[in-house]
């Protein structure tokens, strides 16, 4: 039996469950962290959203059925989570009218925990620059060492079309950054 | 018998399975062929693979290894000082209050129980105006013949009083009619509004019922 199966185990026993949440967090916190971070871009807003996700999967590990591995399945409550928060966000800007809506890039650079630098700057413009698709499974595989496979059942996208989309993003970042 | 034959090979075929060439086997019965020194490639191919695949694990396990530096390296995003440790500790503390048990409440405490307890307060208070008013308006009727009808007493005692005196009599009757006997109604009046403040409830319309008309009438 794998580690994460060995946990999931004692996360579905209720006397070991608070134990084994402690010992999830330390292996995935981190991972997870970063993300969520490249979704909703700020810290503070990772800081809610990992919460969150954390809060929902202890919830929810009763119904965990590991038809995926344990870490595809906390990916994916992550990405679903993330992906709310930012509906969220957007219907409260949508409310507010008067409120000039900053671009991500802007409110990335804004942040307190940004100090990227001219290359970085530009990485990161490149990459706020791909479709949603493709900045995901860009950000998923480099960035989240994440297999194809994974990816895969996070997003429900067929593996064929990850690869051409991550390897395209690949060839594109590449002739940017060169410029 | 010639099906009988080909038959018997293609049993041959599936028992004696990987223990013979069997390549030379799909050659000579399905008729599928292979590229000369394939096998041998191909175990080569696989072997580059397996070693790139490695070398690559290896890399992304570099990168995992460091995930905070990775992103800052790359990106310039970092993350408040000792912040993972700070966050264990928070979602823990939410756990834990997600797992206290929620506070039950008392029945009649409970909103539905609220609404009901409010409208069967206004009810009770409705009603109990209502009877005070319509046994005034009893009151006041029965006032009316009352007060028009003295006591025989008094009429006989009428007769006998002297013309001069008749203004001092009626002042007295009317006095004592009027005034003596509506004082000591209202001071039944007030002992029905204590008494009814200590009466349960439940049983205040029972008591206001008999108690009222007992009393409020003149």
């Amino acid at each position: 039996m794998n580690k994460d199966a060995e946990l999931v185990k004692k996360l579905k026993n209720p006397t070991l469950k608070n134990k084994a949440f402690s010992e999830l967090l330390d292996v995935y916190q981190e991972r997870l962290y970063w993300h969520i971070r490249k979704i909703v871009t700020t810290h503070e807003n990772a800081d809610d959203v990992l919460q969150n996700t954390f809060i929902r999967i202890y919830k929810s590990i009763a119904k965990f059925q590991e038809k995926s591995t344990l870490h595809t399945w906390m990916y994916r409550i992550a990405y679903n989570e993330s992906n709310r928060f930012l509906e969220k966000n957007n219907k409260k800007s949508y409310a507010n009218i008067d409120e000039v809506s900053e671009s991500n890039l802007e409110v990335l650079f804004e942040d307190e925990y940004f100090d990227g630098d001219e290359i970085q700057r530009k990485l990161n413009t490149i990459i706020d620059g791909f479709k949603e698709k493709q900045k995901r499974v860009f950000q998923m595989k480099y960035f989240d060492d994440l297999s194809f496979r994974q990816i895969s059942e996070i997003l429900e996208i067929s593996e064929s079309t990850l690869k051409s989309t991550y390897y395209s993003a690949v060839k594109i970042i590449e002739q940017k950054i060169l410029l | 018998m010639e099906n009988q034959e080909e038959n018997i090979n293609k049993n041959n075929f599936l028992k004696e399975g990987l223990q013979g060439d069997i390549s030379k086997r799909h050659k000579d019965y399905l008729g599928t062929g292979i590229p000369e020194g394939y096998f041998a490639k191909s175990k080569l191919s696989i072997l580059n693979k397996i070693k790139s695949e490695s070398e690559e694990t290896q890399f992304l396990q570099d990168i995992a290894a460091d995930i905070n530096q990775h992103h800052k390296d790359n990106l310039g995003t970092t993350i408040p000082e000792g912040y993972f440790a700070k966050s264990k500790l928070s979602i823990l503390d939410k756990i834990k209050e997600e797992q206290k048990p929620k506070k039950q409440l008392v029945f009649y405490m409970r909103p539905q129980f609220k609404y009901i307890a409010a409208a069967s307060l206004v009810f009770i208070l409705s009603l109990t105006v209502w009877l005070q008013n319509s046994n005034n308006q009893d009151d006041i009727n029965n006032l009316n013949i009352d007060a028009l009808a003295f006591p025989d007493d008094v009429l006989i005692n009428s007769l006998l009083i002297e013309d001069s005196e008749v203004d001092a009599f009626a002042d007295a009757t009317l006095f004592h009619e009027v005034v003596v006997k509506a004082e000591l109604s209202e001071q039944k009046m007030d002992n029905l509004i204590l008494n009814s403040l200590i009466v349960e409830d439940s049983l205040l319309d029972n008591y206001i019922d008999d108690e009222l008309l007992k009393t409020i009438i003149l």
